[in-house]
């Protein structure tokens, strides 16, 4: 910054906000003055980029199960149930990464998800081949509708992120290095699950009255909470 | 009530707010796909922090929710909406400068932020995280949502040479940190 007299003006000329005589001024100046002219450069570009940014950002998709769920329980005081858990930090991944080696690898057969009916028990699951995506049965009574999709929805990632938390308050004071250094080779897995969630919850909001897609967001979530507590045991040392 | 039994997806706003006037929650939910992102961007670029922005996005429509009968249709109903995310924000972060929480890691912004493979973005997105809260809020609401200083000092309750100058700073620590980026 060779010319602080020409600071103010630079930015006011990246915003589009010099006067005429001014600009006139400032670039004559810029010819001249290479430190300045990359100044501008870069500020310029700073605003362009900025003003590029996306404007939307996909909020996860547990705020809006969030959301419903305290329009349905209370008009004015939001319900602890709808604080939000919040992130829980790159370190308990990787803790948990860690015990989910073992998980994926070396106990994926006893992962087995567990259905539940829109009552909250369990129902059956129809057989299925190793190319088939699991399919629930559900009798015509006991059909769920979309609102109790919604709701099974929200209480399967409630429960998910609870667990996660459980666990991670498990682990945080026993991971060793050896754990964390294979985290990065399982995070991939994990976050497979994560994103396997957000794209279903895309396609619901195309066609939200499409049980087959609640089912398998259902599934996904089910599958995610069995492997948040195989982790919880191996980390515990109560894996047999 | 919302007409029928059509997608959320596919009602016109005006029929949405008008299903939410009447109390119909399909209504709220076609609104909230319409316009979450746009409050969860702000919130999150405003904030610096994911769990935050979240809040920020349930409290707005919740607010929504019950004050729309405060909505008279002078304006546009994004300008409203937005408005309220802006003003929810600046609270949450008032409301955090006696009790800040940890500041989050870049990491967390940048897994917030879209995938869109575009370094540069995820550059910016991160840089802004990490400036000062007075600047970053300028910085966003200015070069990013296009509010003039006027407004600026406005909302935060500033004057306007303060705006300008926070936008100063946050302009300059922007270009240290991301000197090293690639034309």
């Amino acid at each position: 910054m060779n010319h602080p007299e020409w600071q103010d003006a630079l930015d006011a000329y990246v915003s589009g906000q010099l006067d005429a005589t001014a600009q006139d001024a400032l670039s004559e100046h810029l010819k001249d003055c290479a430190s300045c002219r990359e100044e501008a450069d870069a500020l310029a570009r700073i605003v362009s980029d900025a003003a590029a940014l996306p404007r939307s950002i996909e909020p996860p998709p547990h705020v809006w199960w969030r959301l419903a769920n305290a329009l349905g329980t209370t008009s004015e005081d939001e319900p602890a149930s709808t604080k939000v858990v919040g992130s829980l930090g790159s370190r308990f991944r990787f803790a948990l990464a860690a015990a989910a080696l073992v998980a994926v690898f070396g106990a994926a057969t006893l992962i087995v998800p567990r259905h539940h009916d829109s009552t909250g028990g369990t129902s059956a699951r129809a057989p299925s081949s190793e190319n088939q995506p699991d399919v629930m049965v559900i009798s015509d009574r006991a059909k769920p509708q979309p609102s109790d999709w919604a709701r099974m929805i929200w209480a399967l990632e409630e429960e998910s992120l609870s667990t996660e938390k459980a666990v991670f308050a498990g682990l945080a004071g026993h991971v060793d290095a050896e754990a964390l250094a294979r985290a990065s080779v399982v995070e991939p897995a994990l976050d497979a699950l994560d994103i396997a969630i957000n794209e279903t919850v895309d396609a619901l909001r195309q066609e939200p009255q499409n049980p087959g897609l609640a089912r398998a967001l259902t599934g996904y979530y089910e599958r995610k909470l069995e492997l948040l507590r195989v982790a919880a045991r191996l980390a515990s040392g109560t894996w047999a | 009530m919302v007409s029928g039994r059509a997608p959320v997806l596919e009602l016109e706003e005006k029929e949405l707010i008008t299903g939410l006037r009447s109390g119909d929650e399909r209504a709220l939910e076609g609104l909230y796909r319409l316009h979450a992102g746009r409050v969860y961007a702000l919130g999150l670029r405003l904030t610096a922090d994911p769990s935050r922005a979240e809040e920020i996005v349930q409290d707005v429509f919740l607010q929504v929710w019950r004050r729309i009968g405060s909505f008279e249709g002078r304006s546009r109903f994004s300008t409203w909406l937005y408005r309220l995310a802006v003003n929810r924000s600046l609270d949450t972060l008032r409301a955090g400068a006696g009790g800040r929480r940890e500041q989050p890691e870049p990491e967390a912004v940048e897994r917030a932020a879209p995938d869109n493979g575009l370094e540069m973005t995820m550059d910016l997105e991160s840089a802004i995280a990490t400036l000062p809260e007075g600047a970053r809020v300028v910085f966003v609401l200015h070069d990013v949502e296009g509010y003039r200083h006027e407004e600026i000092a406005r909302l935060n309750g500033i004057a306007p040479g303060t705006s300008k100058a926070q936008l100063f700073r946050a302009r300059r620590l922007l270009r240290a940190r991301l000197g090293r980026r690639k034309p």
